[in-house]
């Protein structure tokens, strides 16, 4: 799953290096409106629909958080 | 309607709307360095209207309006009975959206809110071709404490509070303290200024503005120029402006910037234009 999270994030942010084992929002990598585009891209390469009140920084942080909300959708 | 004191009420209305197991919406990003320096402000409060949570944070002028909502059919009723227990208020809400006919802005159009105006995100990715500079003009520099002041009182008399969010005096503080404004002076004055920020790999620009008096010279390049530099080290580079601003756009465009599909509605309850 995490390939393709990344391919997703790459997607959005090209520039950026996803592998790194850091805070995607403290290093500058992603914002709080960059969610609002992530967000509607997991949703349609999982089919699931992430809940509003899923929608906060912390549940994008890096690869693993992310990993961890798509895993309690379901998502494969 | 109740005075927010704590952290806890955003969490709380994130379960309260969760509890009906629906497709919930909000419009608050929920930031908690943000969210702690509004409930400093004084100035939030809060009302539950059926399945909805509304935040209200009273401006000078006007209200903005943040909402939790169990899904967008209640957020349209109990949109209905805010607007018709205040129905004096001017209220702003922002949506950020990567749709231009988010189904959430018609909920609000159909509850007499209408688009005060738009903005659209651009970005740059800085890939090292590009040639900076170090400041050689004389008249650049960051702002100290005074200078900074005196940007603030800029944009509050220049800068439209409902279309664009301005700071408050502690953030251009904080920013001053920072080194984060940078001015431009003539005869001791403050001709033009940037604001920015640079948060790890990237780099904000937040206002960026040349006073009337000085325009036509140039200013605005040489401020802006001065910015890439300082933001030198940043891979990307981004800020908002109103789509309307046409000129802007295509200024930003030569600079390399690009239009996303990123979109901030400002929807107002009145009908009443944003006029650059």
């Amino acid at each position: 799953m995490k390939a393709k999270i990344i391919e997703i994030l790459t997607d959005i942010r090209s520039e950026f290096d996803f592998n790194e084992d850091v805070n995607f929002f403290q290093n500058g990598m992603l914002d709080s409106f960059d969610i609002v585009t992530l967000v509607t891209a997991l949703d349609e390469e999982y089919k699931i629909s992430i809940d509003g009140k899923d929608i906060i920084p912390d549940n994008f942080s890096s690869l693993n958080a992310i990993e961890s909300l798509l895993s309690k959708y379901g998502a494969k | 309607m109740e005075k927010i004191t704590t952290l806890d009420f955003f969490v709380n209305a994130l379960n309260f709307v969760k509890s009906f197991k629906k497709k919930s919406v909000n419009n608050y990003y929920f930031n908690s360095i943000k969210s702690e320096a509004l409930i400093n402000s004084g100035n939030l409060s809060g009302i539950t209207i059926g399945e909805v949570v509304f935040v209200l944070k009273q401006n000078e002028h006007f209200i903005n309006l943040y909402y939790y909502a169990a899904d967008l059919t209640e957020l349209g009723k109990s949109l209905d009975k805010l607007v018709s227990i205040y129905p004096d208020m001017t209220v702003i809400l922002d949506i950020v959206t990567t749709e231009v006919d988010a189904d959430v802005i018609k909920v609000f159009e159909h509850n007499g809110f209408n688009i005060y105006t738009s903005l659209v995100r651009m970005s740059r990715i800085y890939n090292g071709m590009s040639i900076f500079y170090e400041a050689i003009d004389q008249h650049l520099k960051v702002a100290n404490q005074n200078e900074s002041l005196e940007v603030f009182n800029q944009l509050k008399t220049f800068f439209d509070p409902k279309a664009e969010q301005l700071p408050t005096q502690d953030e251009i503080i904080e920013w001053s303290n920072n080194g984060n404004i940078l001015v431009y002076k003539i005869q001791n004055q403050v001709a033009g200024f940037i604001i920015y920020q640079l948060v790890g790999v990237t780099l904000y620009l937040r206002y960026w503005f040349v006073s009337p008096l000085f325009r036509e010279r140039k200013l605005g390049s040489k401020l802006f120029n001065y910015f890439l530099f300082k933001g030198k080290d940043s891979k990307r580079q981004l800020f908002w402006v109103i789509q309307t601003n046409e000129n802007a756009i295509i200024r930003y465009k030569h600079y390399g910037f690009k239009e996303e599909k990123m979109y901030n509605f400002v929807l107002i309850n009145k009908n009443t234009k944003y006029e650059s």
